[in-house]
């Protein structure tokens, strides 16, 4: 498969994840500056902004704890509304509020567009009991009619890959990223998608179901990037 | 020798929307029911699901839902001079097949007839006089008036889980609803769609005009919904595969979704599929049936006693069923006598693209099956009629349903059908082009009609339908005019190139139009020039009840879907509350 690799900055960063890609065509805003936002990931800003870095690392890899997601392979739109709801309080952490609050526009908007373009180390598949991956694979690829749960992939695009710009990629991701997600929208503190989409699916399935749908996401290989991105 | 099985209390024949609906009632009273579906079962997991349903070539092409042609066709004709042929691809409409019938592809869009649409005759000859109406239209009130059936409507609304905007709550007019519908007693169960970016251009320029733009009552659902039989729904998420295609998401009110689960665990029901129902069965008098007679998937043939038979099979089907059960006298085109296949009526469409420059993006991709933005104005009898020379009319709706590829490609006028321009133009046009769709009503005539093909016949050895139909005049005169209309709006709305389409001399079977098709078993108040009494019971016997479009005795410029689900609830009340008391006609004849 050939990708057109815009390839417009390729930066050093001192600290040494290596080389990065920016993606021009994730960018939510039209004029958001990747090189400043990589500026704000490694260092934060005086006004009360911490590094991105320190949880999520230079290349959204974060810190393998599945405490705090992967953000490589997320377009800038959606990372964008993240953060926007998080600084609104449509979406709430006690960690990432109060950053959001503290980012002016830009900052968020840059930031975004940095993440979209970079390309996260492969991290080692999560261990996964037969049964579990079979219940995984069942849910997030063909769905439950029972349950009146569709397949995941349905709108999170085959093999998780994301439907770019507003819905998220889950392949790679944190099995216990995911899953604790899944408890947020059952549980209701999380609402901040288009028409309860998640909370509706959240509330039909079990523990169990969530803890395999996670472990299924999280051993498909996140796509090669960057990714034939288009903005409509 | 077909093999004779035990009798139960009720059949019904055709498992969709309405003979879900009829069963579960009946069920629900604790009569044993069976429910025979000619095709295959069908969920929305594993059978609805992505990527395979978002397939166009399967489903919109070559019409994965359809009724199979190759063992079920039926020939059409223009007039009664012609020999009819058979259709053996579907293009003007799309009879669905399998369980959930054509409620699995349906678009969703959810009109409520009107009081005028229930007395249109009474209705034309008062306001217009008798002499107004063309003589060759032969106009029928129902029987039955909206009042009677107002909380069926309602009913079957809250089952469907409809969003929209009342515009007349028990006679009040309401603002942002359509100011022209007959009152209803409480507002739709939820709120309507999001509009395209085509129908908020539509609105400003129809408001501008002093028109009543409204959003469109849709069962697509736009919040997630609890329907009075305790099934959940989820929110449309907007993927624009509704027509002609299944929701894969628990979104679209289908008989999957908001019926067919509670139906199918109650004890009392019975469901057979694969089960192609060949006649209904009648006694040695002929004026009371006994049961049917089917064929299971091998050919096998059986024979279902039942003291109740219900006929819900689509419009076409049902009236085919009737003639070939021998129930009710056909009707004869050369004479107007006879009752089955008379009154034969279709959906009289037009088309507006409306072309801009590429500073517009319409984005049509982005879309419900029963999203849009319409006015109704110049529908049924909001307006007067007296200068124009015809009677009925259409809505006007900016809608696109998606923007599929293969499907989807408008040009303006004077671009060649093919080649290197024609793809250039396509390119240049395909997102910036907004549409109306000109949604009119049908008139019936004495030579439209269905009957029995006399060459023709099918996998099982018996003759298809036979339509004899063309447009009649009084509805071309109305497509032009509500065509004329929406032209002035699309060049309110500011486009460079307006284009319009009416509906034009001869029908053909090989353009889509709608899958409207009515009549053939009409209800009405007279046994001479109707099938079916006001309950939808068979005049010639008591114990067949015919459900489905094919009772209108004509079609109002309105999709008929909300007005059936109304009906088979009024008639299955009226079977609980007085049939099944004292089982013989409810109607003296």
């Amino acid at each position: 498969m050939k990708f057109h690799r815009l390839i417009i900055f390729v930066i050093p960063i001192a600290a040494g994840t290596g080389v990065l890609f920016i993606n021009s065509f994730a960018a939510g805003s039209p004029r958001a500056d990747a090189v400043r936002g990589a500026g704000i990931v490694a260092t934060g800003a005086d006004y009360g902004v911490v590094a991105c870095a320190r949880c999520h690392a230079f290349d959204g890899t974060a810190d393998g704890s599945g405490a705090f997601p992967k953000l490589s392979g997320m377009s800038a739109y959606y990372l964008e509304k993240q953060l926007r709801d998080f600084a609104s309080g449509s979406r709430s952490d006690p960690i990432m509020s109060a950053i959001a609050r503290k980012m002016k526009p830009e900052d968020i908007a840059d930031v975004s567009a940095y993440y979209s373009g970079v390309h996260a180390t492969p991290t080692p598949p999560p261990a996964a009991t037969p049964e579990l991956l079979a219940l995984g694979t069942r849910l997030a690829t063909v769905g439950d009619e029972d349950r009146k749960v569709q397949a995941c992939e349905g709108c999170h695009g085959p093999h998780g890959r994301g439907e770019d710009p507003a819905i998220p990629p889950l392949a790679g991701q944190y099995a216990h990223y995911i899953a604790f997600q899944m408890r947020m929208w059952r549980m209701g503190y999380r609402k901040n998608d288009a028409n309860q989409q998640m909370a509706t699916i959240a509330k039909r399935l079990g523990p169990q179901d969530i803890e395999a749908i996670g472990l299924y996401f999280e051993r498909v290989p996140q796509p090669d990037f960057p990714k034939d991105r288009r903005q409509p | 020798m077909a093999q004779k099985l035990k009798s139960v209390d009720v059949v019904v024949v055709g498992v969709g929307f309405m003979g879900a609906i009829m069963a579960k009632e009946l069920a629900t009273e604790g009569l044993t029911v069976v429910g025979l579906e000619r095709g295959k079962k069908r969920w929305t997991v594993p059978e609805f699901q992505a990527p395979d349903i978002h397939d166009e070539l399967k489903y919109s092409i070559r019409k994965g839902m359809m009724q199979d042609v190759t063992r079920e066709a039926m020939t059409h004709r223009n007039n009664l001079n012609q020999e009819a042929l058979p259709i053996r691809q579907w293009q003007a409409f799309l009879p669905g097949s399998d369980l959930g019938g054509s409620g699995v592809h349906w678009n969703g869009q959810t009109f409520r007839f009107t009081e005028a649409d229930f007395v249109w005759r009474t209705r034309m000859h008062d306001r217009y006089g008798k002499d107004f109406v063309d003589p060759n239209l032969t106009i029928r009130d129902w029987g039955i008036t909206y009042d009677e059936l107002e909380p069926h409507f309602d009913r079957f609304e809250h089952l469907l889980g409809t969003g929209g905007k009342a515009g007349n709550l028990n006679g009040k007019i309401q603002p942002g609803g359509n100011p022209f519908e007959s009152w209803r007693s409480r507002e739709y169960p939820n709120p309507p769609m999001k509009e395209q970016y085509g129908g908020v251009l539509f609105r400003k320029a129809a408001e501008e005009m002093g028109y009543h733009p409204f959003v469109q009552p849709s069962s697509n659902m736009t919040r997630p919904y609890t329907n009075p039989e305790g099934l959940q729904l989820n929110a449309c998420n907007y993927c624009g595969y509704c027509e002609r295609y299944a929701c894969e998401h628990f979104a679209k009110a289908t008989p999957q979704t908001v019926i067919l689960p509670v139906l199918l665990k109650n004890p009392h029901f019975e469901l057979r599929t694969e089960a192609q129902v060949l006649r209904v069965n009648l006694d040695r008098n002929k004026n009371r049936t006994t049961g049917v007679t089917y064929a299971d998937a091998s050919g096998r043939e059986y024979e279902q006693p039942a003291d109740l038979v219900i006929i819900t099979t689509y419009a076409l089907n049902n009236v085919r069923m009737m003639l070939l059960s021998g129930i009710g006298k056909p009707y004869d085109a050369h004479t107007g006598k006879g009752v089955i296949g008379r009154n034969y009526a279709y959906q009289t469409t037009g088309d507006v693209f409306v072309f801009y420059d590429e500073t517009v993006n319409i984005n049509p991709f982005m879309a419900a099956g029963a999203s849009g933005t319409l006015i109704d104005d110049f529908n049924d009898d909001n307006f007067d009629h007296g200068p124009h020379g015809f009677i009925g009319g259409s809505y006007i709706m900016s809608a696109l349903t998606n923007g599929r590829p293969i499907e989807f490609h408008p040009t303006p006028p004077g671009t060649p059908e093919w080649g290197k321009e024609w793809k250039a133009a396509i390119h240049r046009h395909y997102n910036h082009t907004a549409h109306m769709l000109i949604h009119g009503s049908s008139m019936p005539t004495r030579t439209n009609y269905l009957d029995l093909d006399p060459t023709y016949k099918d996998a099982w050895g018996l003759p298809l339908l036979r339509m004899t139909f063309e447009l009649p005049d009084n509805d071309v005169k109305m497509t032009q005019f509500c065509v004329d209309r929406a032209v002035e709006i699309g060049k309110r709305m500011g486009a460079k190139t307006v284009a319009g389409y009416a509906r034009k001399h001869p029908f053909t079977t090989q353009k889509y139009q709608t899958t409207h098709n009515t009549g053939g078993v009409i209800m009405g108040s007279d046994p001479n020039t109707s099938a079916l009494n006001r309950y939808l019971q068979s005049w010639d016997a008591h114990n067949v009840f015919v459900v489905g479009a094919s009772a209108y005795p004509q079609n109002p410029g309105y999709n008929p879907t909300d007005t059936l689900g109304a009906l088979a609830y009024w008639s299955v009340d009226a079977i609980k509350k007085q049939y099944l008391k004292h089982p013989g006609p409810m109607v003296s004849a």
